[in-house]
């Protein structure tokens, strides 16, 4: 069982951005384990930017919406559609993620190499709990 | 005067170098960026590899080359691509016999291959060198 879902969100600008639905954070030893990057190598500053963007400098709008919106919104689901303007499609995977995340990270921004097919996949196997690398 | 009204985009490619004792393999290119072959990281380093065979323009056995004649001029430089860095290590190769590969990787190939072109690194193991310092980004 993955403990990560991952939405693409295709923007207006032609921008590839990704929506990183989290059971469980894991921390960055595990994401670099299962990265498959060996410590102090260009494979794990590679990859250990990578979840630097993802956990550190993204944008968690389960806690956004949490902390400051849920008095605005009555749904976290409106609060995607009419704050975030994000189309039907993507708000209804991503709100049915909700009650069973820990965090929901808008990874807007991404490097080039998530921008295609090879994203989504690699960054569930990313953030897969010790163990449960398939 | 043209205007231009809508998006308008940059493109852009930068040299590298890599030098290695022998051919350079798959084996060595991994061990040498730190990632498990059957790792799920293995594909992106794996479209580098493939990227930087296809993109190498100039390969040359440095060990087989006339002592009286300036390293540079075996290379396409396109009028300064080897930068300070690169000769040094030539020179450096040079005197134990390496093989080198030098080309661009670009930056509107494919999103891998743009990765690393707007990265700048340089790594070393006892095989093999890359340059991929000279990202103009």
């Amino acid at each position: 069982m993955s403990t990560a879902v991952v939405v693409p969100l295709r923007e207006p600008s032609n921008h590839e951005s990704l929506v990183v639905c989290l059971h469980r954070v894991i921390d960055r030893e595990t994401f670099l384990r299962n990265a498959g990057a060996r410590a102090d190598t260009y494979a794990s500053e590679v990859f250990g930017n990578l979840y630097t963007n993802i956990i550190v400098y993204s944008l968690d709008v389960k806690a956004d919406f949490d902390r400051y919106f849920a008095i605005e919104y009555p749904t976290f689901a409106e609060y995607l559609r009419k704050r975030l303007l994000w189309d039907h499609k993507v708000v209804d995977a991503v709100a049915g993620q909700y009650k069973r995340c820990a965090r929901i990270i808008f990874y807007d921004r991404t490097v080039s190499f998530m921008d295609h097919e090879l994203g989504p996949g690699l960054l569930t196997k990313l953030f897969m709990e010790r163990g449960r690398r398939q | 005067m043209k205007v231009r009204a809508g998006f308008v985009s940059n493109s852009s490619s930068t040299s590298f170098l890599i030098l290695t004792k022998g051919e350079l393999d798959r084996d060595a290119f991994f061990d040498l960026m730190g990632v498990e072959k059957c790792s799920p990281a293995a594909e992106l380093f794996g479209q580098l590899y493939e990227d930087v065979r296809r993109c190498a323009r100039t390969k040359v056995d440095l060990g087989k080359l006339p002592k009286d004649v300036p390293i540079e001029r075996w290379f396409d430089d396109r009028g300064g691509g080897l930068s300070d860095r690169m000769k040094e290590k030539l020179a450096e190769a040079r005197k134990k016999g390496l093989i080198a590969y030098f080309g661009y990787l670009d930056s509107e190939t494919n999103p891998v291959q743009t990765f690393f072109c707007t990265d700048s690194f340089e790594v070393e193991s006892d095989k093999v060198y890359f340059n991929g310092l000279d990202c103009t980004w």
